[in-house]
């Protein structure tokens, strides 16, 4: 019966078939393209709550970032993180997962999570690099770069598995890559990640960013990275957020990235002559660090070199008997508090154990040290803890006696 | 790790040259203070510190270098600190009159003529 009425009706029914068809076709280009709208704004949403809304703010460090998403789609990938450790370090991380669209998204999501639990276990950036890989499925692709910063010293540890190196922008104009071995989480058969460390000079600039930055159709990707190192060396970095904007114009120059791009700068923090403020564990590496913050700090007090190194000295005997006398095995701290004005500089040492009695005869020593260095020593034992405060007279140079 | 000290070997010989660089604290001074006694061999008769490049030092420094002086002195072995005039770590000797206990001199070469000068 059917072939009967085809042979009757062959155009009618021909002519309704493909209206049909060209209906279905459109109902599914429809649904197609409201699939293709619902997952681009599923990537942006997922990618929105991935990323961090705010950095966070934190003592001696000044951080700003961006994320540019690519035109005509973001690709979903890219993430950057900043997130202090135990040890007081900061940890600063970017990433971008190969692939696109929600699935992307997914695993920067599923990586940066894991990333932040491993860091915040206190792992090294090599320990955290080897078990992020280990979370990677089969197919799963990511670079990463992981710094751990020292904001007092800045001296940083960092890993890289297969991600465009950081940069760092020295205050002479020079500017250094981030330089270390390791191919892309994910990689089948990797088992470690080496990790290298350096000493920065503040004030410098560290720029993390993924590989959107220096990808172009019209250019190569060398042509572009030569034309990033041109851009950050002219461009001024007392503000990092419009440094970043100047940057990002300088780069694209108007037109869209092709690929999504994600920026973290991070400098030191402009300091406050009239106020200091650093907690540390007490343990005997603090000492190094806290030198290495009074020497950023004290000169812009208007303390002279000699006044300084006698502060500096002063207060590390202070901190030493914080150490020493710190109780339990970990997790003691000391604080260290000053304020300044042109008359002279207070500063506070207080921690929370008791001190014992005198052993040997270098606690006297450092107590004679103090005494000697500054105008005022007051130490207040209290029932939580014991509190140094020092005085220091900028006026005249008062001679120690 | 970070090194905030290095102690290097200058010369050996009769009268042994160290040079200690940078930092002593808290956290690094056992371990400078035995980098130190290691370089000096039972052969020696007297040890210079050159302590020109030493940045800080602190009542621990104090202690390691009075103590080191102690250690080498049961060992009829004689020590003296090349520190140049008026930097904060001469004062702080001065201030700590280490300068009664330990010989101080301005120059290595100030230490052998000085060194010669002694009865062996």
């Amino acid at each position: 019966m059917a072939i009967m009425s085809l042979v009757h009706l062959p155009v009618a029914a021909l002519v309704i078939e493909r209206k049909e068809t060209e209906e279905q076709l459109r109902q599914s280009e429809d649904r197609f393209r409201t699939l293709y709208q619902r997952e681009r704004g599923t990537v942006k949403v997922l990618q929105r709550s991935l990323l961090p809304t705010r950095l966070p703010d934190l003592p001696g460090l000044s951080i700003a970032s961006r994320y540019i998403p690519a035109i005509p789609e973001p690709l979903g990938g890219d993430w950057f993180d900043v997130l202090p450790l135990p040890d007081g370090r900061i940890s600063l991380v970017i990433g971008d997962v190969a692939g696109r669209g929600v699935e992307a998204a997914a695993v920067m999501g599923k990586l940066r999570n894991a990333l932040r639990a491993y860091a915040l276990e206190g792992h090294s950036p090599k320990v955290v690099m080897e078990r992020l890989h280990s979370v990677m499925a089969p197919g799963e692709l990511a670079s990463v770069v992981l710094i751990a910063l020292d904001p007092t010293t800045w001296r940083i540890s960092y890993v890289n598995a297969g991600h465009v190196p950081p940069l760092v922008l020295n205050s002479g104009g020079t500017v250094q890559h981030l330089t270390s071995k390791g191919p892309p989480l994910g990689t089948p058969l990797q088992r470690s990640y080496e990790e290298r460390t350096a000493r920065l000079t503040p004030p410098c600039t560290l720029l993390l960013y993924t590989d959107g930055l220096i990808e172009t159709r019209q250019e190569g990707i060398l042509g572009r990275l030569r034309r990033l190192e041109e851009a950050v060396v002219s461009l001024p970095r007392d503000d990092l957020d419009s440094f970043l904007s100047r940057l990002i114009e300088e780069i694209f120059n108007g037109t869209s990235p092709i690929d999504d791009v994600a920026l973290l700068a991070v400098g030191p923090a402009v300091l406050d002559p009239r106020r200091f403020r650093l907690e540390l564990p007490a343990e005997p590496a603090s000492l190094a660090t806290l030198r290495g913050a009074l020497r950023q700090w004290l000169p812009l007090t208007g303390a002279s070199e000699d006044v300084a190194s006698g502060i500096i000295l002063a207060v590390g005997e202070a901190a030493t008997n914080a150490i020493v006398h710190a109780y339990g095995p970990s997790h003691e701290r000391f604080l260290v508090e000053a304020t300044a004005d042109q008359q002279g500089i207070h500063i506070a040492v207080r921690d929370r154990g008791r001190w014992r009695a005198p052993r040997g005869t270098s606690r006297g020593r450092g107590c004679e040290i103090m005494r000697a260095l500054m105008d005022r020593v007051d130490i207040t034992p209290g029932a939580d803890g014991t509190t140094v405060t020092l005085y220091r007279s900028l006026q005249v140079e008062t001679p120690s006696a | 790790m970070h090194e905030l000290a290095a102690v290097r070997i200058v010369q050996e010989g009769p009268v042994a040259v160290v040079a200690l660089q940078g930092e002593v604290d808290l956290s690094n001074v056992q371990e400078v203070r035995g980098e130190v006694l290691d370089a000096v061999p039972n052969s020696a008769r007297a040890l210079i510190l050159n302590l020109s490049d030493a940045t800080y030092l602190d009542s621990q420094g104090i202690g390691m270098l009075l103590d080191i002086t102690h250690r080498l002195r049961t060992r009829q072995q004689q020590l003296l600190l090349v520190i140049p005039k008026h930097t904060p770590v001469w004062s702080l000797l001065e201030l700590l009159s280490v300068p009664n206990a330990i010989p101080v001199v301005g120059s290595t070469q100030e230490g052998v003529r000085r060194l010669a000068d002694l009865p062996t």
